[in-house]
């Protein structure tokens, strides 16, 4: 049993959880317990000790990956349960996007669609999708802020760390144990590739194209309804693309392939990462060549090249498997410019868990939660709706 | 020597850099509502008019409903397609009238365009077009519950008043259809 339990160790880590159970106590809205109806309060709780669990194992396992994709597949299963739900609380209906949802502005933005508006944005001051600016909780606003807040704070970990989808590919990547297909890292260049002909054909249309065409994510989120021949292109592709490169491919190649191969989101982030501090170092001179972490990374983002410069590369969405899986422990997160040593790097990476699970706070206290209350309410009163 | 105090001036800096994403990052998202309002709404950052509808150019009061005509709306960011659509919208404060005919200047030329008569239980439409370049409608909804800013004489498309947070719940009901042009619109 010892060799399992390491009291020190154990309680140095629940030390260092107490910073995050204070926070996160006034993140998740646990303050209001004494005001929140049975349900809430079976919800709340349950994610709060999740959450503050997952980060208490990470300090005494120090195993980042592991516990950070508890969270994140969460997020990805529970995201879809609320938005669907509550899409047809608003509107009357559930997954089909009318055009009467679209005059009505009552269509939510999504994060990926961030790159294909901005430009207009700041040239025009419009913003080319259907919904509100402000007034709602999927609003542009509220999501063009919060993509800043996160950008700053954690950089491209948002694709590991905040985003509401990538937990589908994150899970069906480790259904399976090894890989069976192999996948050459060029490919991750494809999604800068859409990034680019989305931006120009968002401009020459005004229509945020990859949103139409081809986020395979609207298979569990929402969809426009099909009523044109057109639409009925768009709807076999999106589909397509979605159990392609989301639910098959991560399965077979053990990467996550939308991420890697598709998504704009993801490539103008690994832009956006370079405003962040938080690096990811690999000590060459420690480093024994045994290519591991080039095999785990989910996004391809280690190479060969990227081992000689000891860095990851631009897609690097700081997951932390790397870290994780290398057996002498060269690998890294620190801060830009200050000096390589164990002790700088080890708190920068207390500091980055810090962030990163306050912002799986905000999010999951959206989608985890009330997930969790639906499913109470099913249980209670036989209906999932409020 | 030279090689430490750049190390120094190098740590200085990330540890400066780190002070700054911190502060701004966590101020946005502890503080989104102010953010919001600093980046979004005081900039004047609006719905692109493709979907809003685009800005209102004459309002037409009947009995039962008032009639709105938007503005040619063109698509493209920085250069303008040639097939432009105008919306109009049919607006009520308590239910529209089961069916509804009109005969519209959308252009503003004084010279009836179209002919619509519309089944708003059912939301079919059938319209007559009274000039060539006419290509057809592309698009019909219904509206519920706008918000709408009715001192003015005209308003700004629907979502402003979604997010302008103006005035309340007035119109109730409301149909829109988009009349799509086959070339510039002429005068």
């Amino acid at each position: 049993m010892s060799k399992y339990i390491n009291l020190k160790q154990g309680i140095r880590s629940l030390l260092l959880t107490l910073p995050l159970l204070y926070g996160t106590y006034y993140i998740t809205g646990m303050y209001r317990f004494s005001i929140m109806t049975a349900d809430e309060k079976i919800a709340f709780t349950s994610f709060y000790v999740l959450l503050n669990t997952m980060f208490f194992l990470t300090m005494y396992t120090k195993k980042v990956d592991r516990f950070r994709a508890v969270l994140f597949i969460s997020f990805a299963v529970t995201f879809p349960i609320e938005f669907v739900l509550g899409l047809y609380e608003k509107r009357g209906h559930f997954m089909a996007l009318t055009f009467s949802d679209m005059i009505n502005g009552i269509v939510p933005f999504c994060h990926i669609v961030i790159p294909q508006t901005l430009i207009p944005m700041i040239f025009h001051k419009q913003i080319i999708f259907p919904g509100l600016i402000t007034d709602f909780m999927y609003s542009a606003g509220f999501m063009i802020v919060a993509w800043l807040a996160v950008s700053l704070l954690i950089g491209r970990a948002w694709c590991s760390w905040a985003c509401f989808y990538g937990g589908w590919e994150d899970g069906c990547s480790r259904l399976s144990r090894k890989a069976r297909v192999k996948l050459n890292p060029k490919w991750k260049w494809c999604s800068f590739a859409v990034f680019i002909l989305v931006v120009l054909t968002t401009i020459e249309f005004a229509t945020p194209t990859y949103c139409l065409f081809l986020c395979p994510f609207k298979a569990c989120s929402e969809f426009i309804e099909v009523s044109t021949p057109l639409v009925v292109i768009a709807t076999i592709v999106f589909a397509a693309l979605f159990a392609g490169l989301v639910l098959v491919l991560p399965f077979l190649t053990k990467k996550r392939t939308q991420c890697t191969m598709l998504c704009p989101f993801g490539a103008f982030q690994s832009l956006v990462d370079k405003i962040n501090p938080f690096r990811v170092r690999i000590d060459k001179e420690t480093c024994i060549n045994c290519k591991k972490c080039m095999n785990s990374c989910p996004v391809m983002s280690i190479t060969e090249k990227s081992l000689a410069c000891g860095s990851t590369g631009l897609t690097c969405t700081k997951c932390g498997k790397c870290m994780d899986i290398c057996p002498k422990n060269c690998i890294s997160l620190h801060i830009k410019g200050t000096p390589k040593t164990k002790r700088s790097d080890k708190i920068a990476k207390q500091l980055f868990l810090y962030l990163t699970y306050v912002i799986m706070a905000g999010f999951g206290s959206s989608f985890i939660v009330t997930a969790i209350e639906r499913v109470l309410l099913l249980i209670r009163t036989g209906s999932i709706l409020h | 020597m030279k090689k430490r105090i750049v190390k120094i001036v190098l740590c200085i800096l990330g540890v400066t850099w780190l002070a700054v994403t911190m502060y701004f990052g966590i101020s946005m998202f502890m503080g989104q509502g102010v953010w919001i309002n600093k980046l979004v709404v005081m900039q004047g950052i609006e719905p692109s008019k493709k979907f809003d509808g685009g800005d209102s150019v004459n309002w037409i009061n009947k009995k039962d409903y008032n009639i709105i005509i938007h503005e040619p709306v063109y698509d493209g960011v920085f250069w303008h397609s040639k097939k432009p659509f105008i919306q109009v919208d049919w607006l009520s404060y308590s239910e529209l009238p089961p069916t509804i005919e009109d005969t519209l200047d959308v252009t503003g030329d004084g010279v009836p365009d179209i002919s619509v008569k519309i089944n708003t239980k059912e939301l079919s439409i059938t319209y007559k077009a009274l000039r060539d370049d006419i290509k057809g409608l592309i698009d019909k909804g219904s509206l519920s519950d706008i918000r709408m800013y009715t001192s003015k004489n005209a308003y700004d498309g629907l979502f402003s008043y979604h997010n302008k947070k103006v005035g309340d719940a007035v119109y109730r009901n409301g149909v829109s259809i988009r009349i799509l042009f086959k070339g510039k619109i002429k005068d």
